[in-house]
């Protein structure tokens, strides 16, 4: 079955945005890169909450500063973005979800492909966790404290235990860590 | 010369403590191999600094265990952080009172000795952090998504570390450990 995969960078503190969202902070590098290129060779879809998915859709289509074949893929490959209020997808290859998110995850794990991939997106995160929806976490510590942001999980009700499988550090000291959630 | 070494836990999700100051979820999601490198850390350390907020639990806790841990923690000297309390009104053995933080480690660190552990808590490790008085951080990332609570570092200027040292665990514990970017 396909799998749900949530990717995102972290610093110390905890944050994987800004207070305003400000991602200015993330340490990319070569190594970097090539963590992205091999994540995209076993992933086919990119799922989106609206305000990540927005951010998006307004830096990579005319992106110049990123690495080539990223930039390729990001643009190239299915999206699809959990809004209630969107109205318009306009970067390539998007789809809207308005209701029944978890059923349509639900659906999209059985069908066969490759994995899903989500980025940011915390509100959709939180949801999917509290759903038992996502199978691995791929959290990339970044040697940085920010002093304030927004953290990926604030005021859920349930801790939620670990498996640490596996660990990968670049030469930047970044570290990604991949995560199984325990299963109930 | 003496550094002064934050050692704290971080859950996967950036936390040090749940919303109601909670604790739990570090012991029950460390093993022995993060125990050990705490040992280890503690061996080559000679004072013990804490904030005044944990220091009641800290100071009634250690004395209780009998692990060569806690021996070495109850023989050490330790430090409080506090502007209110008063050294008269203490009733643990080899513990003394510091109202300024840059003075106190600024004296330690002219004398001769091994170093300076920081334990926390939350508060007084981001004083330490904005007065740029860490020199060695060792953070623990925990397996276990904690859903919210307290985070470190609350309104200190952002800085980049440098990473010295990444050790995993098989009980899913990792152990990294940073130094400021000079």
């Amino acid at each position: 079955m396909r799998k749900v995969i949530v990717s995102n960078l972290v610093t110390l503190d905890g944050f994987f945005e800004g207070p305003n969202g400000e991602l200015d902070w993330f340490v990319v590098d070569d190594d970097f890169f090539d963590y992205v290129k091999e994540m995209f060779k076993t992933v086919d879809t990119m799922l989106f909450g609206r305000k990540t998915y927005e951010m998006m859709a307004a830096y990579w289509p005319s992106a110049e500063d990123n690495d080539a074949t990223i930039t390729h893929l990001m643009n190239k490959l299915p999206k699809i973005v959990f809004s209630k209020t969107l109205n318009n997808a306009s970067w390539n290859n998007s789809r809207i979800v308005k209701e029944n998110i978890a059923e349509e995850i639900h659906e999209m794990k059985k069908l066969p492909g490759k994995d899903l991939v989500i980025f940011g997106s915390s509100e959709i995160i939180s949801f999917l966790k509290k759903e038992g929806l996502i199978d691995e976490y791929r959290i990339i510590l970044n040697p940085v404290i920010l002093g304030e942001g927004n953290p990926m999980f604030k005021n859920l009700e349930d801790k939620k235990n670990l498996i640490l499988f596996k660990t990968r550090n670049l030469k930047s000291g970044v570290i990604i860590l991949y995560y199984h959630p325990v299963k109930n | 010369m003496r550094k002064v070494i934050l050692q704290m836990n971080i859950s996967m999700d950036g936390y040090v403590s749940g919303p109601n100051g909670e604790q739990d979820w570090i012991f029950e999601n460390s093993g022995e191999e993060g125990f050990k490198l705490a040992e280890k850390i503690l061996a080559d350390s000679d004072l013990i600094l804490i904030g005044r907020g944990m220091s009641k639990e800290f100071l009634d806790y250690w004395p209780k265990e009998t692990l060569d841990f806690a021996n070495r923690i109850n023989s050490l000297p330790k430090v409080i952080f506090s502007r209110t309390m008063k050294e008269s009104d203490l009733t643990w053995d080899k513990v003394t009172i510091a109202k300024d933080i840059e003075k106190k480690i600024k004296e330690e660190k002219s004398k001769p000795g091994k170093n300076l552990i920081l334990y926390g808590g939350c508060g007084l490790a981001t004083s330490f952090a904005k007065l740029g008085l860490i020199d060695e951080y060792c953070l623990s990332t925990i397996p276990v998504i904690l859903g919210g609570g307290k985070h470190l570092f609350q309104g200190i200027d952002m800085k980049v570390l440098k990473l010295l040292e990444s050790i995993p665990t098989p009980s899913g514990e990792i152990i990294n450990h940073y130094e400021p970017k000079k």
